[in-house]
This record gives C-alpha cells, structure tokens and sequence, in this order.
C-alpha cells in the first residue's frame, strides 16, 4: 500500500516523461544525420576500415568504392559538425566492437578551428544510444552521462531531453512534418539498409547534391571568410589526444585533407602554410601519416572546381572520382612508395594558380 | 564541484534523502554530516584541509572560551577570596579570552586574506605578473564558513549561548552542504540547534521545497545565464565604445543578472535545505521594492549584512574612542548629529569591508565606499529632507510616494553596479558619464543588435519570460501573498501546467548559452 502512496505522490513524474517523449516526437527529426549514420553502423558486421569526421567526411567517403578496390568492409562515421573528441568517441567504439585496421580522419583546416557545438555532441550521443537500444542502449547513456566531460554538468540533464538540441526549428509546421514522417514510419524506410538503391546514400555516406560551385560569391564565400585563421588550442589538444588514443591502440590512422577547390586554399594564402606546417609537425611527433588532398598533384587526382558544391564540400559526382582516385593512392601508399613526392609544396601550390592569387589580392584590396 | 542542475546532484539528494528519513532519527545528523564531506570531497581534498582547519579552530577557541566564562562565573560567587584579588584574576581571565579571540580571528581571517588577496596585492605590487602563479585557488565557499564559523566563536565570546561540544556536530554546522556554495551565513543559534531536532518527511514542505528548487533554477538559467552574454559583449569588450543608452540598458541587465543569479542559487540552497526539513538564513527579500539603500542593504544579502551589523558594526561603534567622538559630536554638534555621525563612520567601515569582501580591486573598494557614503549621508541629511516634505506639503502615505522612492533606490543601487560590474574604476566613471552625457538613443537597435550577437534564437524572449515571473512573484511577495501555498493549494491541472512551463523554461534556457560557469558568489 506504501508504494501506491508513493506512486501517487511520484505521478508528475510521469507526466514530466510523456511531456518529454511527446516534444522529442514532434520536434526530433525522423531521420537525422547521426540517428541514419548509427543506425547504419549497427547493421554492419565485420568492419576493418571506417572514415571518421564532419561532413567534408560524410559528404565525401564512399564506403562501397573502397570495399571493392580495396577489398576491405569500409563504414562512413562521419557527421555533421562531428568534433574531434565525437570522432575519438566513433573510433573508440569501432575498434571495441570490430576489428580495425584502418581509420580515416578526414578532416578540412576548418574542422580545428571551430568550437565544438554541444549541440551535435549530444545529437551524436543520443542517437548512439538509442540505435543500440534496450540495456545495451541504457548502458551507453549512462557512461554518456557520467563521462569526465559530462559528469555533474548541466548536459548530463539535457542529455535526456532530446527534443532541446536535436531539431530542424521549432515551427509548427517542421512539427508536424516530422510527426507526420514518423507515423508513416518513413524513419524505417529512410534506414541506411533500406535504401540500398540509392547512390546517394549508403553505409553512412550521404550526399545527393549535384550542384556545383556558385562562381558569383567564390570570394566572399571561402573558408577566409567563414573561419579563424589560426587552429583552436582546445581542438587542438583533442586532436592530439585523437592521435594518441590511435597509437596506442596500434590502429593505421590517415589523417587527410580532404580537397578543396584551388580558389579556396588561395584565399587562406597568408597563413595556410604555417596551419600545414602546424599539422605535419603534431602528425609527424605521433608517426601518422598525413595528406592534403588540396595540393596533390594531377598524376594521382585532379582537383576540379566541377567536382565541389562550395568552397569544401564535394558534390556526389566529385565524392565518387575522389574516392575511386582515393583508393589508388592507397594501394600506392601500401607497396610502400614515398607519397610525399605526388603533393605540392603550398609554395609551388601558389605559384602554379599566380592568376587566381592575384585576383585574390585584387578583391582584397578592393 | 558537483553542479545542482545534474543528474548526478539528483542522483546524490535523492540517496542523501532516503538515508535521512529512514535511519533512526537521532543520527539523521551523521546523515547529513556524511553527505556533507562527501560533497565537499567532490570539490578537491585540499579544500577539505581549509575546512578543517577553520572549523577545529573555531570549534577549540570557542570551547576554550566557554572554560574561562565558566571560570568567571565560579570566581564571581568564590566567597574564600576577596573582591581585590577577584578583580585581578577576572583581569586575567578576561585578557585570555581576548587573546584567544584574537588568535583564532587572526588565523581564519589570515588564510582566508592569503588565499583571497595575496596574489592580486602582490601583483599589484609588481611581484608576480600572472594572477595564478602561486596556485592560490580559493576553496569553495571559504568566505562563507569562514564568516560563519567567526560569528559562532563571537557568540561565544559574547556569551550568546553555549559552546557546542561535540565537534563532528560542530563541523556539520560549517560544512552543511547546501550552504557551502554561496551562503547563506547561518547563525549556530538558528541552525546547529535544527541538526540535533528529529525530522519528518512531510509531503506539503517538500513540495513547496521543490517549487523553490525550481524557482532558482528558472532565475539561474531563464534569466542570468541569458543576460551574462549580452552584458560581457558590453563590459568586457574594450575595444568597443558603446553609446550611453547600451551601457545603461546593460548595467540594468546587470542588476537583473546578479539578482537572479545570486538570489535564484539562494533559492536552491534553501529548497534543498528544506528538503531535509532545515530552514536557513533568508537572504532576499524584494530588494528592488527598497524606499532607500539602507533598507535595500537590510533585504540584498540579509546574512551578510546582519553578519556586518553583529560583528563589524555594533563592536566598532561600542569602542571607546567612538563612544568618547559620539559624546564630542552630541555636544558640540548637536543632539542628531551626535547619534548619527558615529554611525555614519561605522557605515563607511562596513561597507569599506563588504566592498573588500568582494574581492582585492579598487573598482569593489569604491562601490563599498559608494554604498557606505550614500546611507551615511542620507542619514546626516535626514532633518533636511523633513523640512523639503513638509515645505513641498508631500504625503509620505502616499502610493505615489512611495513608487518615487522605490524608482529612487533603484537608481541609486543601479549607480553603484557601475563599479561592481565594471572592472575599471577610471572606465566605471566614464561609463556613467557617457550615460549622462553621450546618451545617444539613436544607436540603441543597432547596438543592441551587437551586444545580443551570439546569443541563440529565443534566449532573449526566455529572459523576458523568466524576468516577467520574477516581478509578478515579487509583487505578490512584497504583498504578503505567498506564492508556494498558493501554488500548493490550486487544483492539480494548474499545478502540472505550472510545473510543466517552468521546467520547459529551464530546459530550454540551459540550452540556449553554452556553459556560463558556476554562480557569481561561488568564488567568494
């Protein structure tokens, strides 16, 4: 009888829960990015290679191309504005649950330079959590919310209140879209497995944009104008503690650049070198191996202004020649070869596009 | 520090809770005592050191100087020696209680000025130039239980009550958890009295304590959290020269910031203080509805300023030399004078140190003084303010008049905000004069725009709500209603709906400012 009475006295409680569950059905995307790249994740089996990073990665990496050149079961973990300690939290739990051989840390200038948005860290958590499921899913929320960065912090609440930082907006309207797609249950048609036809989007990969750059704004439009010239001291350090953590693990860690258009790295032409410099100096103290695929050179794959939808960002045309040209620089790179010789200094970069730099100029100083 | 707004701070209570309320009633204080230090230890190992050093030495001093009353009250009715001989004695003994006094202020206040004013004395001497070279990081709350333990052994001294001589009860009282992060300043005789009574869980007192647990949160992250970007884009951009009319829309953000802040994390503490069915200290009451500074000083920080009055201002102005300026005044300067310009000193010295308190910059020294000259003053002109009301034919009664001297007060604490917020003296007062003389109404959209650049979409409209529910409570408040036993007593579907609406507000406030730290008066 005790326990009824406290049952009546607990019963808000479940109010509070069917409030919760009701505002994260209608304000939670049907299918989110993190929510797809999870779901995905935990219907493959076997995996030895996986691409970590934002969505330079997820937009970018074709997890099928490589699993025919390279003969490797390959995922794409990448995910929108995924920082570096979610891409640490992606390897770590890869390698728990399959045998790794490789990971990709594709990665642009950018993605050390921005804060981390504890939005998509949550976002990124949640999913994971839920895409697991029953104990197994409780578990991850718990080492979640009692994780050094979490623990006694305001997030270990918000955490479970998913519908706070996984949304579109907060308009009637998206509301009822999102409802609407989740009562038809398009969520299960939108799962990775289900969609097998689709090109566009597969083993995490997602990218069905076959637009191209937009020449109008390429000056106002770069990775100048939208970041910090100078890498984050925090994102920093966690890319170091990224490197570390692969090390001792024994893991082959890539860590690469993913192209940009020549008009791009131009427009960064002050201080894009020291940046380069920086990375190959923290990759080098930690024997990993890093490229940027922006200043290979045309014998392994040219980079196109066609192949881009914004000044970082490949379209899915462009994600696919990546990739197949990806896969052989490789298998080059595997027989042993020196690959440093098929990149361009940033010097020798600036000379061959003298024109685009001085237009570059020009606007600047106009 | 274990955050009150975390699962894990929920999960801790909750435990803490179920212990108290279900072992025997005589050792609910062990409970709390326990969950105390296991707090406390959450906030590193060395400050548990500074806490026991503070709370055996108070606890020892005070025992000791209950020993020598003792020992006066035995020599008073000792009929074997004669009056001559007692007098000498009684001097003795009386030296030694003043000794032991004194030694045990002298060691508390000397970590806590070591800890606090070291570093930025000896930076500003040139010493050092990095604030943190010495690795002086101040416990939590060491102001607070310092404060408290010093008033416990002054009661003794004073012979207020009995020292307590169990000391593990002792150190529950200074380590209490709920007050540890920003007071309130509890008294022993309010407090330490409440550990040894038997509590019962009762449904009605913790419902009304999680309304004022909510009621915090919602002034914590609804309000402060929101506002403090917008005023640290004003204030702490110097580069940016904002016209009078943003520095004044920020300094009034500011008074609602800090008293949100600083009153909604009291209103925690105290909610879950009640929890366990222990009352502490009232710290706020409507401060913004003041007629006057004193009266503003007499409901912003209660503790604090009751601390003050006991211990700083009634022994200051017992003194002899003071007693002695008094008679001197009352004489030569007549009888008002006489009784308020030795007060007026004692409030300079009072708010000298409140403003000292704060912290070892000048820009907290100058509010103080600020404060302390504003009540001083007021109170020497008080006889002419008398003649202007009757010559003006004023009814003091009136609404009117009394909206005008609460609009009045409130300009007068927003003034001193100037040189609380802003850490520059020299900039301080060329904030105020910009907000005289460069008023500039005109830039007020277009500035505003900048100060609020970062801020997520809806936090503006979330402190505008938050803001609204603090005045509408405060008004009902300042009217005797209270708002818990109304809220208590509603039907239920009101209720939920309430319930409902403010934790949405709050979840969805926290989210709309990334992390803003902990609250203001935590370092002190």
């Amino acid at each position: 009888m005790r326990i009824f009475s406290w049952i009546k006295k607990l019963r808000y409680l479940l109010v509070l829960v069917a409030v919760n569950m009701l505002l994260s059905f209608l304000i939670e995307p049907a299918s989110g990015a993190s929510g797809r790249m999870w779901s995905g994740y935990y219907d493959e089996q076997n995996l030895d290679m996986i691409f970590v990073g934002n969505s330079v990665c997820q937009q970018g990496f074709i997890p099928d191309i490589f699993n025919e050149k390279l003969s490797v079961k390959a995922y794409n973990m990448g995910t929108p504005s995924q920082a570096v300690p979610q891409s640490m939290r992606a390897i770590e739990v890869a390698l728990e649950e399959h045998d790794i051989k490789t990971v990709v840390y594709a990665m642009g200038f950018s993605s050390l330079k921005y804060e981390p948005i504890p939005e998509a860290e949550l976002t990124f958590e949640s999913a994971r959590a839920r895409q697991k499921g029953g104990i197994q899913g409780a578990l991850a929320t718990l080492s979640y919310i009692y994780s050094p960065d979490v623990v006694a912090k305001e997030n270990s609440v918000n955490f479970l209140f998913p519908w706070l930082y996984n949304y579109e907006d907060y308009f009637t309207s998206t509301m009822l879209k999102n409802a609407t797609e989740k009562l038809c249950k398009w969520e299960k048609r939108l799962r990775l497995g289900d969609y097998d036809e689709t090109e566009g989007l597969k083993k995490g990969f997602r990218n069905d944009d076959t637009r191209v750059i937009n020449y109008d704004n390429i000056w106002e439009d770069n990775s100048y104008s939208r970041y910090e010239p100078y890498f984050n001291a925090e994102m920093l350090a966690d890319f170091e503690e990224l490197l570390a953590f692969c090390k001792e693990r024994d893991v082959d860690l890539i860590v690469l650049n993913t192209p940009h258009p020549a008009f791009d790295v131009v427009s960064c032409y002050e201080y894009y070198e020291k940046n380069q410099e920086q990375l190959t100096e923290i990759c080098d103290r930690y024997g990993v191996d890093y490229y940027d695929f922006s200043l290979i050179k045309p014998e392994i794959y040219e980079v196109q202004d066609k192949n881009f939808v914004d000044y970082e960002h490949l379209n899915r045309a462009g994600a696919k020649e990546f990739c197949e040209k990806l896969c052989d620089f490789l298998k080059l790179r595997a027989s042993g070869e020196d690959m440093s010789q098929y990149f361009y200094s940033v010097e020798e970069f600036l000379e061959i596009h003298e024109d685009l730099l001085n237009e570059w100029k020009q606007y600047e100083n106009f | 520090m274990i955050n009150f707004y975390s699962i894990q701070f929920v999960t801790f209570l909750v435990i803490a809770l179920a212990c108290y309320y279900t072992i025997s009633k005589k050792k609910q204080w062990i409970c709390l005592l326990v969950a105390s230090a296991v707090f406390y230890y959450y906030t590193g190992v060395t400050n548990f050191a500074f806490l026991l050093v503070t709370g055996f030495t108070t606890w020892i001093g005070a025992k000791q100087l209950s020993l020598e009353s003792q020992r006066i009250a035995e020599l008073r009715n000792d009929k074997t020696i004669d009056k001559e001989e007692k007098k000498v004695k009684k001097e003795v003994i009386l030296k030694k209680r003043r000794t032991i006094m004194w030694g045990v202020l002298l060691v508390n206040f000397g970590v806590l000025a070591c800890l606090k004013y070291l570093e930025p004395i000896l930076k500003g001497l040139g010493v050092i130039d990095d604030k943190n070279v010495l690795g002086l990081l101040l416990p939590l709350g060491i102001s607070f239980y310092t404060f408290q333990s010093v008033g416990y052994l002054l009661d003794i001294y004073f012979e207020k009550y009995e020292a307590e001589h169990n000391f593990a009860k002792y150190m529950l009282f200074v380590s209490y958890f709920p007050q540890m992060i920003q007071g309130p300043i509890n008294r022993y005789d309010a407090l330490g009295t409440q550990f040894k009574e038997q509590h019962v869980w009762k449904d009605e007192a913790a419902t009304k304590a999680l309304y004022r647990i909510g009621y915090g949160l919602m002034k914590k992250y609804a309000i402060a959290n929101i506002l403090a970007v917008a005023i640290a884009k004003t204030f702490d951009t110097p580069a940016t020269d904002f016209s009078g009319v943003i520095v004044v829309f920020a300094i009034l953000l500011y008074s609602a910031q800090q008293y949100a802040d600083f009153s909604g994390g009291i209103d925690m503490v105290l909610g879950v203080s009640e929890l366990f069915g222990i009352k502490m200290a009232e710290n706020f009451r409507q401060p913004y509805f003041s007629t006057s500074l004193a009266d503003f000083w007499r409901r912003w920080h209660i503790s604090l300023g009751k601390w003050m009055r006991d211990y700083v201002f009634y022994p200051f102005a017992l003194t002899k030399p003071m007693k002695k300026f008094g008679k001197w005044a009352n004489q030569k300067l007549g009888k008002h004078l006489g009784r308020v310009l030795p007060a007026a000193i004692g409030n300079l010295v009072v708010f000298f140190i409140v403003g000292i308190w704060h912290g070892a910059e000048w820009h907290y020294v100058v509010w103080g003084l600020y404060n302390g000259m504003v009540i001083a003053l007021s109170d020497i002109l008080t006889p002419v303010y008398e003649k202007m009301i009757k010559l003006c034919h004023i009814n003091k009664n009136a609404a009117w008049y009394h909206v005008f001297q609460i609009i009045r007060t409130f300009i007068v604490v927003n003034i001193g905000w100037y040189f609380d917020r802003i850490t520059n003296v020299v900039v301080a007062c060329y904030s105020l004069k910009k907000s005289i003389f460069k008023f500039n109404p005109g830039a007020f959209s277009q500035e505003y725009a900048i100060i609020f650049d970062g801020v997520k979409e809806y936090a503006g409209l979330m402190a505008i709500i938050g803001c609204l529910i603090v005045l509408f409570v405060s008004i009902l408040e300042e009217n005797k209603i209270s708002v818990r036993d109304r809220l208590y007593k509603s039907p239920l579907l009101i209720r939920w709906g309430v319930y409902t609406f403010v934790i949405v507000l709050i979840l969805f406030s926290c989210t709309r400012v990334g992390e803003t730290g902990g609250f203001m008066y935590a370092n002190f």
